[in-house]
């Protein structure tokens, strides 16, 4: 790539990242209380706070994975946008209205306030930290792939990048909880996406609408290119992540906590169907990008992943200034995708170190001298440096893959403790955390065992089963939760019909209505 | 607008939270201590499950039929409209406009549930 079009690529990541930390500091001088920080005062609108949510959740895996996958496995994986959407339907209709009625800020805070049970709240604190990490990681293979592509730098220093610019903004004290900033990275992300399309889709519809040369008697855009082997047990592999999805997206550590935003259980469901909303129109695009790179780049140089597609395919189209611009705006799109969602885990993830992993610790060492800035921001640094480390460590799985395995995750753990909490009132704390543990150790395990290639290119069931854990993890785990709470009645928590008023009654009816007279 | 209230530092998410909520404790001991409040709530609780899983197993109907569709019916990924695939138009376009009519449709009858609730509690 020459130095002009590098050049474009640099202006738009670096105007990216100046213009989150500036907006993040100027929404930071602005807020003042404590209501300000967490709720932004409880002034945001619903559109405003569903944009927030958007621009938090479309990730690396959203920007760049999506059309990386669909280029080089074919419109079968157009089902994957499908799932990350359908998540938040899922999200809504099982524990949308419930958990913010519930007033929990975080995962570990509603398991605490369901079950009464320190023990449970610290399984799931693990747990968050856990899928946080594993969350994180693609955001910075994702950003060091970005810039490698635009400029041509070791993958390290784009990786480096985020890292720094997310561990300042977050430990000077929450570019995160700064609603207007989320929000503003959702637009941003959608018109980074957006305009791209729209011209070299014209490009495309201009130059003759040319069809991939690819012949594969499913046509051209279905199977997969000649570089990337179909995936074994394609059936299986699909629905088994769809179901991570669905029931993952509820369990992520930087979602539930968006919904604290909500004034009540009402907004929260309205808010989610914006959300969903949002996230269809961005998800129209991905796939576009990811078919029109079968059109212009029938193969990617070596060593190059499919990941990159997006940022190649402007130059492929029209090279030239246009190319170099568009590569330029997609770029810049990407980096917001990975500071975004990197920052708004890493706010997560180290406030459960902080509270409940760390601060314990140091208090008992140090007297409960430390101030408790100093131990949160300590806590960011440890929540950045092992993923950052460990993205270095791990290069092999696709964006999109790594992603996948958190949803995974967190569908097998703390999706059932969110659902059955919600919903069945015998849940009992031993229930609870023995579904946690068997979810837990199960689902993590099929990860370690993938990433370090158990069973690959021996074709049978066990590569597929142990890459896409949901489908057996998430029953068994919820089995598991459900046998034990019956098995030990005594462990469900007296307060448990209080809960579930709480949960589920609407507002106006526990703010208004008088005990029975006598 | 009175003087801009005094700067705080907030350092982690507040755990307390949930504490510091409005106490509500009228339906809450009306649940507790009445046989009625049981009942009530039981109803919505079923309402509600029922509103919920008659969504899921719709969507779970394009969940589990799209994949199929794809990759099991010869030919349903390679028929095209123009230069354009059909499963894009199916899978790529026309399902985020129908999750959505889903979502809506949901937020809507689960406020009707609500409010028959909110009803039900106020005429007693």
């Amino acid at each position: 790539m020459n130095t002009l079009a590098s050049g474009w690529g640099l202006f738009a990541i670096i105007l990216v990242c100046v213009a989150t930390v500036a907006v993040g500091a100027l929404g930071l001088r602005m807020s003042r209380t404590t209501s300000d920080f967490y709720v932004a005062g409880r002034v945001v609108t619903a559109g405003w706070n569903a944009s927030a949510i958007g621009g938090e959740y479309l990730s690396a895996a959203s920007f760049l994975g999506v059309a990386g996958i669909i280029y080089s496995l074919g419109t079968h994986m157009l089902w994957l946008p499908v799932g990350y959407t359908l998540g938040y339907l899922i999200l809504l209709v099982l524990v949308a209205a419930p958990l913010r009625r519930s007033g929990a800020y975080t995962i570990p805070d509603f398991a605490e306030a369901r079950l009464s049970s320190r023990r449970v709240r610290r399984i799931a604190s693990v747990l968050v930290v856990g899928i946080g990490w594993l969350y994180l990681l693609p955001q910075f293979q994702g950003a060091g792939l970005a810039l490698q592509t635009v400029t041509g730098a070791s993958p390290a220093v784009g990786s480096l990048i985020v890292a720094v610019v997310v561990l300042v903004s977050v430990a000077a004290g929450g570019m995160r909880s700064i609603t207007l900033v989320q929000a503003m990275q959702y637009w941003l992300k959608l018109a980074a996406i957006s305009i791209p399309c729209f011209v070299l889709a014209w490009l495309w519809f201009r130059g003759g609408q040319p069809l991939p040369s690819l012949t594969d008697p499913g046509g051209p855009f279905a199977g997969a290119l000649p570089a990337y082997p179909m995936r074994e047990h394609p059936l299986y592999a699909t629905y088994s992540t769809l179901l991570a999805l669905c029931f993952g997206t509820m369990g992520l550590p930087h979602v539930l906590v968006r919904f604290y935003t909500n004034p009540d259980g009402r907004a929260a469901r309205r808010t989610t169907v914006i959300v969903i909303a949002l996230l269809g129109a961005f998800y129209l695009f991905p796939p576009v990008l990811g078919m029109l790179g079968r059109v212009y780049l029938p193969s990617l140089p070596a060593g190059t992943r499919a990941d990159s597609v997006v940022l190649l395919l402007p130059s492929a189209v029209t090279p030239g200034t246009l190319g170099d611009l568009l590569s330029a705006i997609l770029a810049g799109g990407a980096f917001a995708a990975f500071l975004s969602t990197a920052s708004g885990l890493t706010v997560s993830v180290a406030g459960v170190i902080d509270q409940d992993l760390l601060s314990g610790a140091m208090n008992r060492r140090l007297g409960g001298d430390l101030p408790r800035t100093h131990s949160f921001r300590l806590a960011s640094l440890v929540a950045i440096l092992v993923p950052y480390a460990a993205s270095w460590l791990a290069p092999g799985a696709t964006l999109a893959d790594t992603v996948g395995m958190a949803f995974a995750i967190a569908a097998s753990t703390l999706g059932p403790l969110l659902i059955l909490g919600v919903w069945w009132r015998r849940l009992s704390v031993t229930g609870a955390a023995a579904g946690l543990i068997v979810g837990g150790t199960l689902a993590m395990g099929a990860t370690v065992a993938t990433l370090f290639g158990v069973g690959r290119g021996t074709g049978g069931w066990l590569p597929v089963l142990l890459a896409q854990p949901a489908a057996w993890s998430m029953p068994i785990a919820f089995t598991t939760a459900v046998l034990v709470s019956l098995a030990t009645p005594r462990s469900v928590p007296v307060n448990a019909a209080r809960a579930m008023v709480r949960l589920h009654a609407p507002e106006e009816v526990t703010a208004r209505v008088r005990p029975p007279a006598g | 607008m009175g003087p801009a209230p005094k700067r705080v530092r907030v350092v982690s998410p507040r755990r307390d939270a949930r504490r510091r909520k409005e106490k509500r404790p009228d339906a809450v001991e009306f649940t507790e201590q009445t046989g009625l409040g049981e009942i009530y709530l039981t109803a919505l609780l079923r309402a509600q499950l029922r509103l919920s899983l008659a969504i899921l197993v719709a969507v779970g109907g394009i969940l589990v039929g799209l994949p199929a569709l794809f990759l099991l019916v010869p030919g349903a990924a390679a028929a095209t409209l123009g230069p354009v695939p059909v499963i894009w138009l199916v899978a790529g376009v026309a399902v985020y406009p129908i999750v959505l009519l889903a979502a809506r449709l949901h937020v809507r009858m689960a406020e009707r549930i609500e409010r028959d609730f909110t009803d039900l509690m106020a005429g007693r």
